[in-house]
């Protein structure tokens, strides 16, 4: 009986400590997030290489892209006047691997094309070596 | 003098001390509970469903170190199936040997026992072996009312990981078939409760709206083909892109077309469920 008070009072800490980590977590990612955003306005190739996954993948209404094709597109296809992201959500699916929603806005011509100016975007985290890295993002343009 | 006052002293404080001890039940090291856990052994490794149930009360739970909650027993016998799915020579070997502790207190029945299981992965090959610590809880009829196994299952999990990407496939053919035929009750076993779907207008439904308006034919498919392109695995989360096309019955037909997904699962208390589903229409 001991043991399972002690198996509870642990399993308490134990949710306790969980939960810290998970805010931590989504804090992380949402900063991450948004930083990707202001690397995509800069131009800013070498944050894409850094922070996102190996097969990274991007699923836009033009088509998916692989890693490849967003650092080629990043540093020459687009020029971002402003953008602002809203209503972000974080669910933690398991503690390597993370799913955030957000609604963005932006005035952006991409490769001489006026993006959607208002999009819902849905981005997949996964952490690999201790680092958050962003691993699949696809946006939909929300009908105006 | 003093040093006998000394000597009487701790006497009498050692003897409080000893008379401050209390017994708190019995520890048996043969018991029909013992057989019991014994029992759910040879039941498992004989794959005989119709032993174990006459072992567990029918409201037992079952619970292992990884799962946020316990499970019930019915649900948790078809998932200990799933191993001889994806492992061979399965063994359970007993290590030590079981107590059973009957404790005065609350009348607490428990057999606690030390286990070695092991299989051959089926997809790798390899052997895995996970130390386990079991604590079975008894009702007064002798049948297991909780089982709680801790251990380290993260190679036992991942050395089946090919079979879990098949687990997710079955559950995108599953939603496909449910989105066919309109079946609501199959699709809020395969939705979370957090589910949310995204349109391909940027629309946000949750699970209750969207099983709402299946049920309600306010959204009817006339046909439905999804092409899954990948599935990235992460553990017990995974994230499958797929390529759709639908049509709709009357007053939806606007949305008839092409689409793609990112459809986010996870794996809970032992099944794959989708929490999200990301739509774009493409090229646009």
């Amino acid at each position: 009986m001991v043991l399972l008070i002690a198996v509870s009072v642990s399993s308490f800490a134990f949710s306790q400590t969980k939960m810290a980590a998970n805010t931590n977590a989504e804090a992380q990612i949402i900063a991450l997030e948004k930083a990707g955003w202001q690397a995509w306005k800069d131009k800013d190739v070498n944050w894409y290489k850094k922070n996102t996954t190996e097969d990274f993948l991007m699923v836009l209404a033009e088509g998916t892209r692989s890693k490849a094709d967003v650092l080629k597109a990043t540093a020459t296809e687009c020029d971002v006047k402003s953008f602002s992201l809203a209503g972000f959500k974080c669910v933690m699916l398991n503690e390597n691997a993370a799913l955030l929603t957000y609604t963005a806005m932006q005035d952006a011509v991409c490769g001489g094309k006026t993006s959607a100016s208002k999009v819902r975007a849905a981005v997949n985290y996964v952490r690999r070596g201790g680092k958050w890295l962003e691993a699949f993002y696809m946006e939909t343009p929300v009908a105006q | 003098m003093k040093k006998i006052l000394v000597i009487i002293g701790l006497f009498i404080a050692a003897n409080t001390a000893f008379c401050q001890q209390e017994e708190n039940g019995i520890i048996y090291i043969k018991h029909p509970n013992i057989d019991a856990v014994h029992k759910t052994i040879k039941a498992y490794l004989g794959k005989d469903m119709a032993a174990l149930k006459t072992l567990y009360s029918d409201t037992a739970r079952w619970w292992a170190s990884g799962m946020p909650k316990s499970i019930p027993i019915a649900e948790a016998m078809k998932l200990w199936m799933t191993d001889f799915d994806l492992y061979d020579s399965i063994d359970q070997k007993q290590v030590g040997y079981p107590d059973y502790l009957h404790y005065k207190d609350q009348d607490a029945k428990t057999v606690q026992s030390w286990w070695r299981i092991s299989g051959k992965s089926k997809k790798t090959g390899e052997w895995v072996r996970v130390p386990m610590f079991v604590l079975d809880d008894f009702n007064a009829d002798g049948k297991i009312i909780r089982e709680s196994i801790y251990g380290d299952f993260s190679k036992w999990n991942a050395a089946s990981s090919g079979n879990e990407e098949q687990a997710v496939r079955q559950v995108i053919s599953d939603l496909q078939k449910a989105l066919q035929t309109g079946n609501a009750t199959a699709l809020d076993s395969i939705y979370a409760d957090g589910y949310t779907f995204t349109g391909v207008d940027g629309a946000i439904s949750t699970k209750a709206q969207r099983l709402a308006a299946i049920k309600s034919g306010k959204l009817k498919y006339k046909s439905l083909n999804l092409e899954t392109v990948k599935i990235q695995m992460y553990g017990d989360a995974a994230v499958a892109l797929f390529n759709g096309e639908a049509k709709f019955a009357p007053g939806n037909e606007k949305l008839d077309g092409k689409f793609m997904t990112t459809a986010t699962f996870i794996k809970s208390n032992g099944r794959w469920v989708q929490v999200a589903s990301g739509n774009v229409r493409p090229g646009k």
